[in-house]
């Protein structure tokens, strides 16, 4: 496993994963943007939306994308917000209308959640609702070695 | 008489030892350029002494982006292959490599530019130079990583295996592409049966049949 950290994120990457953690920053145009980490078991295209626009449309059968994406301090202490800690996922989890971007086959989970005073969106794309068992095992790990301060 | 016959006679022996100098020096430029792959044997990827088809010295890359994001890139365990493209903001011969990057198109490859980090290259200058449409890493692990004996380097790397196909240098993109094309074919040859049937899942899930797809268990033709 190899450990990728950044913005205040770390986590260990099972073998064959690749993952990227961009902070937040004030863009050219004043906008505001959050932290956004990728995490993918197949190769991550340089260009993607926030929510995995452009890679899940790569997605293999046995691939998995892990999204974590950070609201802005004013979402910390709001009911959506309001579970506290890293969520674990389970294959029962994984729905076929939780998709950003609706691609046959696929399925997601969603979870909001607050961790070290930070409040984060967990997403997670299956490559294949049929077969996502195969994937959780890995995706466990990853969110089991997750930290953030 | 004899004076100039021992001053002739010294001035040939200072010749030989220049020409021997120099024909020296000539064998050494043309075994650089060879193992830089810009000799006769240029059309392949070169330095096959060095590593071709051994494991890659690096499992994953580890950098940033021009725009900070920490990220790895993995090598091993994945499918389809990398092609990692060493390059820097000085060097003159990749100036043709930085412009065109976006254009080099190869299936079942991922082109990433490496270049060396932050302690070496500046980010913003790299951040302008850099196509949005290939990974650009900055990390001077993976320089040291692969050796990178000069600029523009390339390896390409099996990701199913994690093995070094090939490596070398080359003038442009296109004759990357034709040297990869090439190693592919190569390497095509040795794929194992676990590879080909993932070829085979790949291909039915582009072709939008998911794993227990019922027709999959259809004769052509029959009733569904």
């Amino acid at each position: 496993m190899t450990v990728l950290a950044g913005a205040g994120i770390e986590v260990r990457l099972p073998p064959g994963w690749e993952g990227s953690i961009g902070g937040a920053a004030k863009l050219a145009d004043g906008a505001a943007r959050q932290t956004v980490a990728h995490f993918a078991s197949f190769p991550l295209p340089p260009q993607r939306g926030d929510y995995g626009g452009g890679a899940v449309e790569l997605m293999g059968p046995h691939d998995a994308l892990v999204v974590l994406f950070e609201f802005g301090p004013e979402a910390v202490g709001s009911t959506l917000f309001a579970s506290q800690g890293i969520p674990a996922i389970a294959a029962s989890d994984f729905d076929r209308s939780v998709l950003q971007r609706s691609i046959g086959g696929q399925s997601g989970v969603q979870r909001f959640f607050t961790v070290a005073g930070r409040a984060f969106c967990l997403y997670v794309v299956a490559g294949s609702h049929l077969d996502r068992s195969d994937i959780v095992p890995p995706i466990g790990e990853l969110l089991a070695s997750l930290r953030i301060r | 008489m004899e004076a100039l016959v021992v001053i002739e006679g010294i001035v040939i022996l200072l010749l030989v030892v220049l020409v021997a100098g120099l024909l020296r020096s000539h064998a050494e430029i043309l075994r650089q350029l060879d193992s830089l792959g810009a000799g006769e044997h240029q059309g392949s990827f070169v330095a096959p002494p060095r590593r071709s088809r051994a494991t890659s010295p690096a499992h994953t890359l580890a950098g940033i982006t021009p725009s900070g994001a920490a990220t790895n890139v993995s090598l091993d365990g994945g499918r389809g292959h990398t092609l990692l493209a060493f390059l820097s903001s000085s060097c003159a011969a990749c100036g043709e490599f930085w412009k065109g990057a976006g254009r080099f198109a190869l299936e079942g490859v991922r082109p990433v530019v490496v270049t060396k980090g932050v302690d070496a290259e500046s980010p913003a200058e790299i951040g302008r130079l850099a196509d949005p449409a290939i990974i650009t890493l900055m990390s001077t692990e993976a320089w040291e990583a692969f050796r990178v004996p000069a600029t523009p380097y390339f390896a390409l790397i099996d990701n199913g295996t994690g093995r070094v196909v090939g490596e070398g240098s080359a003038s442009d993109w296109a004759r990357v592409a034709d040297m990869a094309r090439r190693a592919l074919a190569d390497d095509g040859l040795h794929r194992s049966t676990s590879q080909r049937k993932a070829d085979v899942d790949e291909e039915l899930a582009a072709a939008g049949f998911e794993p227990g797809d019922p027709r999959l268990y259809h004769r052509p033709g029959s009733e569904a």
